[in-house]
């Protein structure tokens, strides 16, 4: 992989794989109940129908001075991202969406019943997050081999990491023209089930 | 000349990358290339020259992202200052072209890098005023067409030809950037495209970007297949690649015009490239094809609709048009109406898709409504739930025109009729925007007793139609179902209309089910009036698609007609209408686990729940039942909920059990003429700014079982729009949704607005980023982390 070059992926959501247990937790569901299990495994074939894993990144140069961290003219201040990226020379800004007809499978459940939309939420959130580890998990495993570790992903929102980066990293990885991610005036990523993070890339002798 | 003199006659060559070309001339990274029109002139011109030298027809201006929202007022060059530049540019390198060749100069137009409503936040009229801004200076700087480009999503490419249509006279060209799957990022595909843009009035389609020619021509091909007008393909130069220095890309000039050779055999007509080609590219594709002349462009005579993701044709098999978003006589439906309740719309919406309608007629129309700003907001919020094409039906033209406009798709429109004073307000709207029209065969002088003479008002619509430059096929004609029980020759008239329509070549549609008014058991008439009509040849049946006769009569029709290969679409009906099992929300329901509606609503038994309710209310009256059973059994459950017993699924799983049992209290209410008695009236919002509202829906799912009045706004609601509506309903609470920090401030500012123009309204706010504290500092009444919180809130206030 090559720094500045803005990269494209896609998968069929059909090969995700789902954790119940992971949907239960993002619908704040703590305990077993068959009838809840039974919507959403209603559900989860059309939830993978609908979604189209897409992602797009950029491997970057970055330097940290205090606590303000420099990639290309961009300048983010904050304690904690410094603290996840420190020691890292390099990192991948990347951005990951299931698109809009996540959006529209989610809303149109929501529609008919609060039981049903909460689920295909839960599980959209699933999908995306999925994609995203396995995707991060790729990406880890080739690092590996070039003698680095990625750090765990972090998103503008995370600790003092202010939202308005989101901007940046849509401009940086192209995102509205490669996977349709855009940010609306109060700093959201559109589609919902998107989400940008920056990878910080540890040397080995680093760590 | 116009180019449009040229188009289709001959190949026209759109010029390559002009990205590609200002890298190499050392522009730098993260540096607007609109610019350079203005300070690296001559680099912009040398470019064209370049492109022009090898064989371009057509150049295009360096004004890509000459919008808005690259180039806001007031900080550094206007977009017209950037427009002028890029099109003098132009012009100045066609000046120094002496190669002969016809020349065009293209004012080009870019995605505005935001996404449009119904998925995001930019409204569709904001996107058009800021492409008209760049369309006009375009066309006041003397540019010879419009190429609107790499658009991915239908809705802004329809702002953007709006735009262009309203403020210039000049040809429109537009391509789209599909991906992968063959699709644009909002998930319309190549025929839906072709039918919104052919029905706007576009004089070319096509592809750019996105891939290599190789990668895009199954894309190209079906544009090809269904297009009436001609097609353009400018892809990119194969797929990017590093080569330890530079990005290249796979495909050299050698191999593009191998494959653009292919292409244009496949019927293009107008070729370009995209990102990475350089005017060797060009050339070497316009070598290939001199001498040699495209395809003509055919009219392909297809009548199809399209939604924002998918087409409709008409005339193969009948199509079915859902009739039950309209409130005619349904006390429910207009209640719903009274109420601003979407939610209620798009729910009968989205239960008739999932009972087989291919297509939505949609009907708002109350005389106390106001259907310019409902039916607008109804059909955008349709479009963001379903993917199934809409009939937009009004007899208010300004309605019309409103939806039309809105409308991501090429709507079918219900209708015109043969009265002159219809036809004229009605076919320059269908002219502007498209669409499938319905021609009812009546006029001034009313509906006609005979067949022939509603083949007459036909043929006069068709005419009048083509006056307007509106072709056959897209006009459907209703010859109109009239009661058999007043006239019992009315329905053979009707079928006689239908069937000489037919024959001569036009499209037909009914609204079926008139036929049996006042008759009993009206379906049983129906159904077979419906076969009789298929067997006819009618194309467009609009019933109720819940309607199980109807749909045997649909299903076997086609079966026995041909028209369902392997019987497939039958079998499965076949084996639908025989397992009705009754699921709540997927749960399966053994009624013999219920003793009581209490225990029903418990065990979140949404069908049980209704007939117990259904059960009760013939011995005990409808408080009575509210007060000892559903509410009982809702303090169970919400105890349980605020104690951590049970979670939030689980609450919402008696939620709308609840709400089923207090259906059929509504039923009983509206059947004996009986007031509803809300306790309190509640507006609920997501505030200004915030698309999430899912939280919101929550709270309006539980306060709606406690007998609250629930008036919900939706998503993204401006803090204006949210005291209207608290004033016109004199709401005592509203609640707020955000869910991020930074649409915190519209909440604040919703309720310092409130708080000035309607003292007497308590707000409660709620969602992911908030708490007390923070509540306490906007200004909030109270705060709640759970919707059970906004029932207790609200229940507080009752007292």
């Amino acid at each position: 992989m090559e720094k500045d070059i803005i990269y494209s992926h896609s998968l069929d959501a059909g090969e995700l794989s789902l954790k119940k247990s992971e949907i239960l937790r993002y619908m704040g569901q703590r305990c077993e109940d068959e009838r809840i299990d039974r919507v959403i495994d209603s559900l989860v074939g059309d939830a993978k129908k609908s979604a189209k894993p897409k992602a797009c990144f950029v491997l970057k140069n970055l330097r940290i001075e205090g606590e303000k961290i420099h990639i290309d003219d961009m300048e983010i201040k904050s304690k904690s991202l410094t603290k996840n990226l420190s020691g890292c020379e390099m990192a991948i800004l990347i951005v990951f969406t299931l698109g809009t007809d996540t959006d529209r499978f989610i809303e149109s459940n929501l529609t008919s019943s609060s039981v049903k939309g909460v689920c295909a939420d839960a599980i959209s959130t699933a999908l995306c997050e999925e994609y995203a580890d396995r995707l991060c998990g790729e990406l880890g495993e080739y690092f590996k081999k070039e003698g680095f570790t990625l750090m765990p992903r972090f998103s503008a929102g995370y600790g003092d990491f202010k939202l308005d980066y989101q901007k940046d990293f849509i401009r940086c990885t192209d995102a509205m023209k490669r996977c349709g991610v855009s940010v609306t005036d109060a700093l959201m990523l559109i589609p919902t089930k998107s989400v940008s993070a920056i990878i910080g890339l540890k040397g080995e002798c680093n760590i | 000349m116009s180019i449009l003199n040229s188009l289709g006659k001959k190949f026209l060559f759109f010029d390559g990358a002009m990205g590609t070309m200002l890298q190499k001339r050392g522009l730098p990274t993260g540096k607007l290339c609109e610019e350079w029109n203005i300070e690296n002139a001559d680099e912009i011109v040398s470019i064209h020259l370049e492109y022009l030298n090898a064989g371009a027809n057509i150049i295009t201006a360096n004004t890509f992202g000459a919008n808005a929202i690259k180039f806001p007022n007031g900080k550094g060059y206007s977009v017209e200052e950037i427009v002028s530049s890029a099109i003098d540019n132009a012009k100045k390198a066609v000046d120094l072209c002496e190669n002969g060749d016809e020349h065009y100069i293209a004012l080009d137009i870019g995605p505005l890098g935001k996404l449009l409503k119904p998925f995001g936040d930019m409204d569709f009229e904001d996107a058009v005023s800021m492409f008209a801004q760049t369309v006009r200076a375009g066309a006041k700087s003397g540019a010879d067409l419009i190429i609107i480009e790499t658009m991915n999503d239908l809705s802004e490419t329809r702002a953007a030809v709006i735009a262009a249509k309203e403020n210039s006279n000049l040809p429109i060209f537009v391509t789209n950037a599909y991906d992968e799957s063959g699709k644009l990022m909002t998930g319309a595909c190549p025929e839906a495209v072709c039918a919104c843009l052919e029905g706007l009035g576009v004089d070319a389609i096509g592809i750019n970007c996105s891939f290599g020619p190789r990668e895009s021509m199954s894309v190209i091909e079906r544009l090809c297949k269904v297009s009436s007008i001609p097609v353009i393909a400018s892809p990119n130069a194969g797929l990017p690649v590093f080569d330890g220095k530079d990005t290249k890309y796979d495909t050299d000039e050698t191999e593009f015009a191998d494959y653009m050779e292919k292409i244009a055999d496949l019927g293009v007509q107008v070729l370009g490239g995209c990102c990475g080609t350089t005017p060797e590219y060009i050339r070497e594709t316009k070598k290939r094809l001199s001498g040699k002349v495209p395809h003509p462009t055919a009219e392909k005579n297809l009548s199809v609709i399209s939604s924002y993701t998918h087409a409709v044709e008409f005339g193969k098999k009948c199509v079915i048009i859902g009739e039950r978003i309209n409130p005619t006589g349904k006390k429910a439906f207009k209640e719903a109406l009274r109420n601003h309740d979407i939610d209620y719309i798009l729910n009968v919406g989205l239960k008739q898709e999932e009972a087989g309608a291919e297509v939505l007629d949609v009907n708002v129309g109350l005389p106390e409504i106001d259907e310019c700003t409902l039916l607008p907001e109804v059909i955008c919020a349709l479009q963001g739930v379903t993917s199934v094409p809409l009939q937009i039906d009004t007899s208010d033209d300004k309605a019309m025109e409103k939806a039309l406009r809105l409308y991501s798709g090429k709507a079918m429109i219900n209708s015109v009729n043969g009265k002159k004073e219809c036809m004229e307000k009605v076919f320059p709207l269908v002219k502007k925007y498209g669409g499938l029209v319905v021609a009812l065969t009546l006029d001034e002088n009313g509906i006609p007793e005979t067949a022939e003479e509603r083949v007459k008002i036909a043929e006069k619509i068709y005419g009048t139609a083509e006056k307007y430059g509106i072709k056959r096929k897209d006009i459907i004609t209703d010859t109109l179902t009239m009661a058999v029980s007043t006239d019992v020759k009315a329905g053979k008239v009707t079928l006689d209309a239908l069937s000489a329509i037919h024959k001569m070549g036009g499209l037909t549609s009914l609204g079926v089910s008139n036929v049996s008014f006042g008759l009993p058991k009206r379906d049983i008439i129906n159904a077979s009036f419906f076969t009789l009509a298929l067997e006819k040849g009618l194309d467009g049946a609009i019933i109720n698609p819940h309607s199980v006769e109807m749909m045997k009569a649909y299903k076997s029709f086609m079966a026995l007609s041909g028209k369902d290969e392997n019987f497939e679409d039958y079998i499965s009906f076949a084996q639908s209408i025989e397992t009705e099992t009754v699921i709540s929300g997927g749960v399966k329901e053994s009624k013999k686990d219920v003793a009581t509606l209490k225990d029903a609503i418990i065990k979140g038994l949404k069908e049980s729940a209704y007939e117990m309710a259904k059960k009760s209310l013939l011995e005990k009256d409808a408080l009575d039942i509210i007060n000892t059973e559903i509410v009982p059994a809702l303090d169970i459950i919400g105890k349980g909920f605020e104690e951590k017993k049970i979670y939030l699924p689980q609450l919402l799983i008696s939620a709308e059990a609840a709400k089923s049992a207090f259906e059929a209290v509504k039923e009983k209410m509206r059947a004996s003429g009986e007031e509803k008695r809300d306790k309190l009236t509640v507006i609920l919002a997501t505030v200004k700014g915030d698309v999430h509202d899912i939280g919101k829906n929550i709270v309006k799912a539980l306060l709606e079982n406690y007998s609250f009045n629930v008036i919900d706004l939706g998503k993204d609601v401006s803090p204006e729009f949210i005291v209207q509506k608290a004033k016109e309903t004199g709401a005592k609470l509203v609640g707020l949704s955000a869910l991020m920090t930074t649409t915190v401030a519209s909440m604040k500012e919703t309720i310092e607005l409130l708080k000035e123009k309607v003292p007497d309204v308590k707000t409660i706010v709620g969602g992911a980023v908030l708490t007390e504290e923070y509540a306490r500092m906007l200004g909030a009444d109270a705060y709640s982390p759970d919707a059970m919180g906004a029932v207790r809130y609200a229940q507080s206030l009752c007292e």
